[in-house]
């Protein structure tokens, strides 16, 4: 019995921040939700095994991630549609910064979302990041840097003019 | 862009508190359906392993070849090449399984998915047989896989990327701190293995059991070859 309540545990305690990542990750909470409960289910799945990982929440984050990511690039076409012409299709009822910022986030290359989202919405640091992506350190920087600047200016913002070095997107 | 930064927390925070949340005990019945449905597949797997150790290697043979619906019995020479199976010991054994598990032969054959080059992985054999297209053997790779205490999933999944070098740390891997430089290395989706060059096994683990925590592992001049010839979207059934 105390199988079952440690994974609700574990799942109350996280499914809501992981499933702010993934929504920001992919732009849909309806795909969101689906992957989070896939992912969840998997970890049930083999528990004894996830339970006793350092991190079952980068786990499941990664998991939920592959899923939808492998049925984006199916449909590559109609990402690319939506990324373009279209306002997120499905947004939770949020306040209209939120749903502008995941809009500006759906419209950056996805390398680049994935790490500003797994570094400022997940809290993790540039390593760890480095560490979920597969890429190395100085990479995942430039994702970041590249990513924030690109996101200032679909938000319609300059970049600070006190980071210098770093060109303003234009 | 400060300002982003501090956005950006807060898209967190207000994402969070939107969330539609289900109960746990949903995510744990779907999970017992997947299990159920992987322990159908293992049993299905191991009634196919005492099939082929009861026909015998010349059965084996035609079954790896996948020439034809051949039923090979030859009932004398089957039983004393039987190593595992044991209990069957008269000569009407070998008839009374295939008929009592129909069907099973074409489970057995590796067969390609949706008209796709699809690499098959026996975790029973430790083999990972690459069909082509048109269902032609091309090549059988011995192989390693998750180990009993890390199980490699079964299911059949799709080839989402292909890297020739990259860091597997044990952050992706969920298991106390190690990083590595692999080579030849093959992605799936839906949670399943990743495929690479296994270079810190050799002879005594590849092809001969399994000892990975989860992932596939082969030999380089294997992994390179799978690597050339597989392509992202064709097909790995792993059983």
């Amino acid at each position: 019995m105390s199988r079952e309540r440690d994974f609700d545990e574990f799942y109350l305690g996280s499914v809501r921040k992981v499933t702010a990542q993934l929504v920001a990750l992919l732009g849909d909470a309806g795909e969101a939700d689906d992957a989070v409960q896939e992912a969840y289910a998997r970890a049930w799945q083999r528990w004894d095994s996830v339970s006793r990982m350092d991190d079952p929440i980068a786990w499941v984050r990664v998991v939920a991630y592959r899923i939808k990511v492998s049925s984006w690039r199916a449909t590559v076409r109609r990402t690319v549609a939506h990324r373009r012409h279209g306002p997120p299709a499905d947004v939770p009822d949020v306040s209209p910064d939120s749903v502008a910022l995941v809009a500006a986030l759906r419209r950056i290359p996805e390398a680049q979302r994935r790490a500003i989202v797994l570094h400022h919405l997940a809290g993790l640091t540039v390593e760890q990041v480095a560490a979920e992506v597969g890429a190395p350190v100085g990479t995942v920087k430039a994702r970041l840097s590249r990513g924030r600047t690109a996101l200032a200016g679909f938000l319609g913002e300059t970049a600070d003019d006190r980071m210098t070095g770093e060109h303003s997107y234009a | 862009m400060h300002d982003i930064d501090e956005r950006l927390a807060g898209l967190g925070t207000s994402l969070e508190d939107a969330a539609e949340v289900g109960s746990p005990a949903l995510a744990r019945s779907r999970g017992d359906q997947l299990r159920v449905a992987h322990r159908r597949r293992t049993l299905a797997a191991t009634a196919t392993t005492a099939l082929v150790a009861v026909l015998g290697i010349g059965g084996l043979a035609a079954f790896r070849t996948g020439d034809g619906n051949g039923a090979p019995v030859g009932p004398a020479s089957s039983v004393t090449t039987t190593p595992t199976a044991g209990s069957h010991t008269s000569a009407g054994a070998p008839e009374q399984t295939v008929s009592s598990a129909p069907g099973t032969p074409s489970a057995t054959r590796p067969t390609a998915i949706g008209g796709r080059t699809t690499a098959v992985v026996d975790l029973n054999q430790h083999e990972l047989t690459l069909v082509d297209r048109n269902g032609l053997v091309m090549k059988v790779l011995r192989m390693t896989g998750g180990s009993p205490d890390h199980p490699t999933p079964a299911g059949t999944y799709t080839v989402t990327a292909k890297k020739e070098t990259e860091t597997i740390s044990s952050q992706t891997a969920g298991v106390d701190g190690y990083s590595i430089k692999v080579n030849w290395v093959v992605h799936l989706d839906g949670g399943g293995p990743t495929i690479m060059a296994a270079t810190w096994y050799d002879d005594t683990v590849i092809g001969v059991r399994n000892q990975t925590r989860g992932d596939i592992g082969l030999t380089s001049p294997d992994a390179q070859w799978l690597f050339s010839n597989l392509t992202v979207g064709d097909h790995v059934q792993v059983r």
